[in-house]
């Protein structure tokens, strides 16, 4: 049976039987990846896959099903699967959005040259990128990594109100990773990116940028513990919000794991910092109109002038407050919405990256972080490997490895002193530009 | 249908062709906020076909049950890599419905049970750890099975069926205090049936999980820098796991990016070092039947006595690093190649005892229970945290200290484990890597490791 078969008769069979009202979610996605190995094709895919994932209401308690199989009797067999579930949960006072006219905005999530885009092509860029990495420098030892991949998704979510909404989106992505030695000391050196096109990008830069960061880490070794302003750079400090991005949902607010409740309006970062959402760029992973629950995206002000403005709600979280779903609900085929970002920005300023090394005698520039498992968004604790720079008088003196980088993220906020001007060149929905932080500690 | 996309394969030019067919029945109950909050089952369906030539893996996947779909698509993935087709193939003789005695006995079939009981020990977890302290703010847990049905088939004659049944236990509070946050988990799992739910003890895993969240509202930090470290039984193992286990893996030998290659028969470790990755024990989270490439897994000793005995080794990795195969081919889903991947890894039990190990300490950290951590397979750098931790002083265990990290590097660690307790335990996980997340135990005795660098403040 076709797809828009199978989101029919998941929606009519659940209200036949007994559902309130429902919403249904088909994805399918398409993609072809390969490796490259010292000069040769060692790997190639290609996917092709289909899934179906129902949420209904039945006495106002939800239940949850998907399939991947999507013949009649799995559908039907899902919607019976989400009827019995719904049978153990609580209720849940929800009202699934109605239909409403979209904004007229282009995000540019699909580009057709992508679908023309031979394997024959990516193979050749594959194969060059690896030997440029290999050969680019007499210290690369290995290149472990070389890969290219390019994916399309198509969605389309259908609800009991009438809202039908379908998108359709595609990117390319390239990595490379060098293994660089210098006497017993080995470092690994990686870029990868991706976009909306093939034609933006740039061969030659993806395996220089590789070995200039295999090589700018070697001759790495601890320093003293103590505190020092440390700078992030911009390549790293998106990873640093993310890590700690989950404090803004209002579900965690309300449930209490977030150390944001009760704050609305209070300072919680230095005035330096602009936090938003913004669901419109053009081209962007997180870009969207509409939230996998059917609510418009709109861009959201998270902190301005340091102080916090809102948490991002879905449909439950807004309904347990009385106010409306921000249009954060993010829901894969497989259970429950929980809350996610349409891009998360934060501003830039107006300081170039010397600025802020310029801003200390002596400062740590952060360039690699180690693992994040001893980062905990609940209570905010920072405990993180990290390799980078000693900087002293604005200019690099020793790099830097073997330490650990102490504090807390709520701590770190109030700390940010300087927001440099520029952002990463990395295909993300998380912005951040390269940040000055007091009142971190390094331990060695 | 299977046997037709082998013969397709071979036709294509591949030397070696494998089907991976899954169908995968996947259920869940989440409770948080004293509220059943979400009830989920779902099929995962799909194959995975694969063809090998030389060191060239090409890999079809789909949940299209359409042969004549998967062979476009295999047709159009060789086309582009210039095999040449073969005229004649050679007629394979399967042996068909080979199904090994599962020594991984079910007694309650998720199915069949339902996922009604899942609510009672539920709402029974967020009672115990709710009336272990006032300061237990939040309670979040979810009952988890798994049903995994396999065929696997080859171009040697293979054809052979699995069934794989798991349940897992993921439960999590918030103890808060003033504007301070902590959490403490538990997250046991077997290769069980719903027996496994039955056969917790609530009470002890809802008390520990509290505990260690109260415990960490009050503690301090440790003076971070080099030091000897008491690492705690049970999950203290996922730091050889990261560190050590997947360096031992031939995908990262083959691609030579492993501190050690080249160095089996050599002393790796303190000689008080024995390390095992065995896939078959029964009834534990990490173990299997046959692994995904339809192979009976086995017991691997990786290290004896210090000195590196074994990789875990997949076909294409055996092959490449000239090593046998050791049943350890895992992926995820069919939505992945199969590559080498641990099982249940662990340190093996020694003499020594963990009043021994403090008392030898005059400064130190005792990592009583870890968290997660990485590792950087190519350099052997990893990075761990500590979830409940105590500064050692003068010998004795002292106050506890929060967000203390672990970093280094595995093959300079391995020399430095000195001290190795009998008090051997395992612990579940999810370990990802290149074919997706699978479940693994990890496990140690309590070990002493003379020098360390951790993180603290």
């Amino acid at each position: 049976m076709t797809h828009e078969d199978a989101l029919e008769l998941a929606k009519t069979h659940a209200l036949k039987h007994g559902a309130q009202s429902c919403d249904v979610l088909y994805s399918a996605s398409e993609s072809e990846d390969l490796e490259v190995f010292e000069g040769e094709l060692s790997k190639a895919e290609t996917l092709s896959s289909q899934g179906l994932g129902i949420r209904l209401f039945k006495s106002h308690k939800p239940g949850y099903a998907y399939t991947q199989r999507i013949t009649k009797e799995a559908v039907i067999c899902m919607v019976e699967d989400a009827l019995v579930n719904a049978e153990l949960t609580e209720p849940l006072m929800i009202e699934l959005p109605e239909p409403f006219t979209l904004p007229e905005i282009d995000l540019k999530l699909w580009n057709q040259e992508l679908e023309t885009l031979s394997l024959e092509s990516m193979k050749e860029f594959c194969l060059d990128m690896e030997e440029r990495a290999r050969k680019g420098h007499e210290k690369v030892v290995n290149v472990p990594n070389a890969g290219i991949g390019k994916g399309s998704n198509r969605m389309a979510l259908l609800n009991s109100k009438g809202v039908e909404y379908r998108m359709h989106s595609n990117s390319i992505s390239a990595y490379v990773s060098v293994v660089t030695q210098a006497g017993s000391q080995k470092k690994t050196g990686s870029y990868g990116n991706g976009g909306r096109s093939f034609l933006d990008f740039n061969l030659s830069y993806f395996s220089k940028a590789a070995v200039e960061r295999g090589l700018e880490l070697l001759g790495a070794k601890s320093m003293p513990s103590g505190a020092i302003p440390v700078v992030f750079s911009n390549r790293i400090s998106p990873s640093i919000m993310g890590l700690f991005s989950s404090c803004f949902s209002a579900d965690a607010v309300q449930k209490g794991q977030s150390r944001l409740s009760g704050k609305l309006g209070s300072k919680i970062a230095d005035p330096l910092v602009y936090l938003s959402c913004e669901p419109h760029i053009p081209k962007r992973p997180g870009s969207r109109l509409v939230d996998s629950e059917g609510v418009a995206c709109r861009p959201l002000k998270l902190i301005h002038e340091g102080h916090l403005c809102s948490y991002i709600y879905n449909l439950e979280s807004a309904a347990r407050e009385g106010c409306k779903s921000t249009g954060h609900g993010v829901r894969g085929l497989r259970g429950k919405a929980g809350h996610g970002f349409s891009n998360l920005i934060m501003a830039t300023g107006k300081e170039s990256l010397q600025d802020l090394f310029d801003r200390n005698q002596r400062c740590l520039y952060v360039l690699k972080l180690d693992g994040s498992a001893a980062c905990s968004a609940v209570s905010g604790e920072i405990s993180i490997g990290v390799q980078g720079w000693l900087m002293e008088n604005g200019r690099m003196v020793q790099p830097v490895d073997s330490i650990t980088l102490n504090g807390n993220f709520f701590d770190l906020l109030k700390g940010i002193k300087g927001v440099s001007d520029t952002y990463s060149d990395s295909f993300s929905g998380v912005k951040v530009p390269d940040l000055l932080v007091e009142g971190l500690t390094v331990s060695s | 249908m299977i046997e037709n996309l082998i013969g397709t394969g071979l036709a294509l030019g591949a030397d070696f062709v494998d089907v991976f067919r899954e169908e995968t029945r996947r259920a869940a109950v989440s409770l948080k906020d004293q509220k059943v909050e979400s009830a989920s089952a779902g099929i995962d369906f799909g194959y995975g076909i694969r063809m090998i030539k030389g060191k060239q893996t090409l890999y079809v996947e789909s949940s299209y049950e359409d042969e004549g779909k998967l062979t476009r698509m295999m047709k159009n993935l060789v086309a582009t890599h210039g095999w040449q087709k073969k005229d004649e193939v050679t007629t394979i003789n399967y042996l068909r419905g080979v199904r090994l005695e599962n020594v991984h006995k079910i007694l309650k079939e998720p199915a069949k049970v339902g996922q009604s009981p899942k609510l009672a020990w539920l709402s029974r977890l967020d009672q115990l750890a709710r009336a272990r302290s006032p300061k237990i703010r939040q309670v979040s847990a979810s009952a988890f099975d798994e049903t995994q049905n396999v065929t696997i088939a080859n171009s040697e004659g293979l054809m052979i069926e699995d069934r794989r049944v798991r349940c897992r236990l993921n439960f999590n509070v918030t103890a808060s205090e003033g504007d301070q946050l902590f959490t403490g988990g538990e997250n046991p799992g077997a290769m069980m049936g719903m027996e496994f739910f039955d056969s917790l003890d609530l009470e002890d895993l809802a008390n520990k999980a509290a505990d260690r969240a109260m415990l960490m509202l009050n503690a301090g930090y440790i003076d971070g820098r080099c030091m000897p470290v008491v690492i705690g039984s049970g999950f203290g193992g996922v730091i050889f796991h990261e560190a050590c286990g997947h360096p031992l893996e031939t995908e990262a030998i083959r691609k030579k990016a492993s501190p050690f290659v080249g160095k089996i028969g050599e002393l790796i470790a303190h000689p008080a070092v024995t390390a095992i990755d065995d896939g078959t024990l029964p009834g534990v989270w990490g173990s299997i039947q046959i692994d995904d490439e339809g192979m009976p897994t086995e017991k691997t000793m990786l290290i004896e006595k210090g000195i590196l005995k074994d990789y875990l080794s997949d076909r294409l990795g055996a092959g490449e690093v000239g090593r046998r195969r050791t049943g350890s081919a895992r992926r995820e889903s069919f939505h992945y190649v199969p590559v080498s991947r641990m099982r249940n890894t662990y340190i093996d039990r020694g003499d020594d005892n963990i009043e021994d190990m403090v008392s030898s300490i005059s400064y130190g950290l005792y990592a009583k229970v870890m968290g997660g951590g990485s590792v950087n397979p190519a350099t052997g750098e990893f990075n761990f945290s500590v979830q409940e931790g105590y500064e050692i002083k003068n010998g004795k265990i002292g106050r506890p200290v929060r967000g203390a990290t672990l970093i280094g590097k595995g093959h300079e660690i391995l020399p430095k484990i000195s001290m190795v307790a009998n008090d051997l335990e395992m612990a579940a996980g999810m370990c990802g890597a290149s074919s997706g997340s699978v479940p693994v135990t990890v496990g140690q005795p309590t070990i002493k490791v003379d020098d360390i660098l951790v993180g603290g403040r």
